[in-house]
């Protein structure tokens, strides 16, 4: 006997949102101050148009500076250094300056939004993963990644009691975690059925770690035992996934919550699976997956972001169409070395 | 140089560095395809269309798994594996069943199972699945036109529509491919009637005309029936020509994971090194090979100045799925154990940057000027209404795209545009050779869209340091 699938309440979502958790698990977490988005940010974020703020452009600026020797430009461009597009002037003084306190305070941050950090939008930066220096670093990622659109423009997206004003009631915020760079090994997910823990997956669920079988027993007891003290009927919904770091059988720290449901990502389980593990009502400690056995370098799921959406939809979907424009616009460069096709396309 | 020999896996082919020569390797060297694949297939078409079930068949992957895909928010599980193919030896054989496919670590002769044959399956390719949205093969495939992907798999459901006949503009598309083969699947024959099916199989044939996968042999399958998948096997062997490859241009690897695998708590001095993993584009690599990572490790100095520290280290084992290798080519994912502080390997930090030989490695460049293209409209724009919308405005000063060049991917803004010319400051530096071409996409309704095409001319390049950092 299967269960139905769950279904997620707005409510749900919203006890997963950053603000609203933390602080009641702050002691058990990192480090993290969290700045309220105004609402220029927040439609900043939401239009299409990719330029960064101006601090962040001068920033790129000063480096660009910095980096070039004399030799190097030896054709100058007249309107290179003419800043004379006026349109694209992008400022948040406040918001701007909040963040760079952050950065003086901690030196480089994870960023996330309310529920989302931009790990799709790692290709972006520097080290391909989301420690950030500057301003132009968290601009950047927050405008790149679709995780973070999802926040911003449909966070309710798979809730049955959505309803179209809700969007507007939501206060978004940026969230600065400080940076420590954590090990992909450590991270587990746990599925939460009525104050309960009944599954645990590895959470770097596409390599083999040698070493977490041989203690997989003792994960297992100090995630229950962190989870009994600091986490369980403390979070409002009775079913929850929640992410947690073991650094070490003693140092254990609470990553993220999600909603119970489709939209997390059940790793190495699959949804059916943790329906019927959480309908046997026994109190047997919970099942545990992680990869037991090398197979190989796979494929980083990751990449399907670092190419533009039409590559990937291509080589996933049926879309013939897409294919044979992007063949036939290869064909036409081939064919145009230096092409009159640069006319205005207005 | 050390004599180097694989003990691991006895029942595969063993591989002595001292016995091999660059010079007599090809795709079908027996020792090389006994432990790693040499071929590279993508796959193209829907999801529901079957694709994973036929990866599942010819692999007999019982280990990965094969989720189905998820809204693109989400991350999308993938189907990846390896396949030998095998023939067997005794020429009454009938065909198809003469052929068979295994998973990697299949032993390379094994007896045939037809009844009273006396014959024996041999191997005689090992051949990759590349299933993956995005994977930067179809792109690097597009903009290199260098073999990532040898060969392709259409996947066609026979209970769906098929694609419409192409206008004359399309017909020379496909041959930019450079896929000298296509096979086309048509699966789920299963659940068709046979006049739905030889419908479909014609107007198949119609869409393919005057390209030069005119002729592309179309198979009926059944992937969960396991249907016709020894016809698969057979095209596979006679239909994909053996790719050229490069064995002896210094090697490259592209990078798409790194990661730590030491136990928590372990001494300093017991420390694993680093261990890599990405395609090979070129050349081989070698077990106690000196190796270079570029762009290393980016780091600002107290002025502000952008520093590049590339990784010098050495190569202490290779693996291609569960298979160790004493030495590995171009085909599949590869493994590379180095002696790199795994701290710099950790949570795929090397992703994106290119491995090889010292001191054989491209320059590093934080600014770019290319040679550009612009489409007219965004791609996959077929109905009249959207044309106007699809538009794809002028570039314009300090615009932020994202850049992919070659294998590599990395955002860029736009610094100045002269004619056909633009300047583009990189967001991260890049490991990239001159002339290499570029895709151009750009934010449109939360996605990043293609907007056109260009070649790399020239750049600011920023020369590496030597030390390392210690984070």
């Amino acid at each position: 006997m299967t269960a139905d699938l769950p279904r997620v309440s707005v409510q749900d979502v919203l006890n997963c949102s950053f603000p609203v958790w933390y602080p009641t698990f702050e002691k058990h977490s990192f480090k993290s101050v969290i700045l309220k988005l105004t609402d220029d940010v927040v439609q900043y974020l939401r239009s299409d148009k990719f330029y960064l703020p101006t601090g962040a452009n001068e920033a790129m600026d000063e480096m660009r500076r910095l980096n070039t020797e004399s030799s190097d430009d030896e054709d100058h461009w007249s309107d290179e250094d003419a800043d004379n597009d006026t349109t694209n002037k992008i400022s948040f003084p406040e918001f701007e300056q909040q963040i760079k306190n952050v950065l003086e305070q901690y030196d480089a941050v994870f960023p996330k939004l309310n529920w989302s950090s931009p790990k799709d939008a790692r290709w972006m930066i520097s080290d391909s993963r989301l420690k950030c220096m500057n301003l132009a670093d968290i601009f950047l990622l927050l405008k790149s990644s679709d995780f973070i659109t999802h926040d911003i423009c449909e966070p309710f997206k798979f809730c049955y009691d959505d309803t179209d004003n809700l969007l507007s009631t939501i206060q978004y915020v940026l969230v600065l975690r400080k940076w420590s760079a954590l090990q992909p090994s450590k991270e587990f997910r746990c599925f939460v059925k009525n104050h309960r823990i009944i599954a645990i997956s590895q959470r770097d669920s596409e390599n083999y770690y040698e070493f977490i079988e041989p203690v997989a027993d003792q994960i297992i007891t100090n995630i229950v035992e962190f989870f009994n003290t600091h986490i369980q009927n403390k979070f409002p919904s009775g079913d929850y996934v929640v992410d947690i770091y073991r650094k070490d059988s003693n140092k254990l720290y609470i990553i993220d919550f999600n909603p119970w449901g489709p939209m997390t990502d059940s790793l190495l389980f699959d949804w059916p699976d943790i329906l019927t593990l959480s309908l046997q009502n026994n109190d047997e400690k919970p099942e545990f997956r992680y990869v037991s056995s090398q197979n190989g370098i796979k494929p980083n799921s990751y990449t399907q972001y670092a190419v533009p959406k039409d590559i990937a939809d291509i080589s996933r979907e049926r879309d013939f169409n897409k294919l044979a424009d992007v063949l036939s616009s290869r064909v036409q460069v081939q064919n145009h070395d230096t092409d009159s096709d640069n006319e205005t396309n207005t | 140089m050390t004599v180097y020999e694989i003990s691991g896996q006895p029942h595969l082919a063993k591989q002595s560095l001292a016995e091999m020569d660059p010079n007599q390797l090809s795709p079908l060297t027996p020792e090389v395809i006994s432990r790693q694949a040499t071929i590279n297939i993508g796959i193209i078409g829907h999801v529901a269309h079957g694709k994973s079930t036929v990866v599942k068949c010819l692999s007999g992957a019982a280990t990965g798994r094969f989720k189905s895909e998820k809204d693109r928010n989400m991350t999308i599980k993938l189907g990846y594996a390896n396949a030998k193919i095998f023939e067997c030896d005794n020429d009454k054989c009938p065909r198809p069943r003469r052929f068979r496919s295994a998973g990697p670590s299949k032993e390379d002769v094994f007896p045939c199972d037809r009844p009273r044959c006396g014959g024996q399956f041999r191997l005689v390719r090992h051949v990759s699945f590349v299933d993956c949205p995005g994977q930067n093969s179809l792109m690097a495939t597009m903009l290199n036109g260098t073999a990532v992907m040898d060969a392709a798999l259409l996947l066609i459901a026979a209970n769906d529509t098929c694609p419409q006949p192409q206008t004359s503009e399309h017909l020379a598309a496909i041959s930019i491919m450079n896929l000298n083969s296509i096979l086309v699947l048509q699966n789920k024959i299963d659940l068709v009637k046979e006049v739905q099916a030889k419908e479909q199989y014609q107007q198949i044939i119609d869409f393919l005309k005057g390209t030069n996968a005119e002729g592309a042999p179309i198979i009926q399958i059944s992937a969960i029936l396991k249907y016709n998948i020894e016809v698969i096997c057979e095209y596979v062997i006679r239909k994909i020509p053996v790719p050229l490859r490069d064995f002896t241009s210094k090697p490259r690897l592209i990078v798409i994971r790194s990661f730590d695998i030491n136990k928590p708590g372990t001494k300093v001095d017991d420390l694993k090194g680093g261990v890599a993993g990405g395609s090979i584009v070129k050349g081989i690599l070698k077990i106690d090979q000196e190796i270079e990572v570029r762009p290393g490790i980016v780091s600002k100095d107290n002025e502000g100045r952008l520093q590049c520290c590339p990784l010098l280290s050495k190569i202490v084992s290779l693996y291609a799925e569960q298979n160790d290798l004493a030495f590995a080519v171009p085909g599949g994912l590869i493994g590379v154990g180095t002696k790199i502080d795994p701290t710099l390997c950790r949570a795929d930090r090397l992703v994106g940057q290119v491995l090889g030989e010292v001191g054989a490695l491209p320059e590093i460049y934080t600014k770019i000027q290319i040679i550009y293209f612009l489409l007219r409209r965004l791609v996959g724009v077929r109905t009249e209404g959207d044309k106007k919308g699809a538009k794809v405005a002028k570039l314009t000063k300090n615009e932020m795209l994202m850049v992919n060049i070659g294998s590599l991917c990395t955002g860029g803004r736009v610094l100045a545009i002269k004619d056909n010319l633009a300047k583009i400051q990189l967001t991260s530096p890049a490991c990239v050779e001159v002339s290499e071409k570029i895709a151009l996409s750009r934010r449109v309704n939360y996605d990043f869209r293609l907007i056109g095409w260009g070649e790399f001319r020239r750049g600011t390049v920023i020369k590496p340091q030597v030390e390392i950092p210690t984070t």
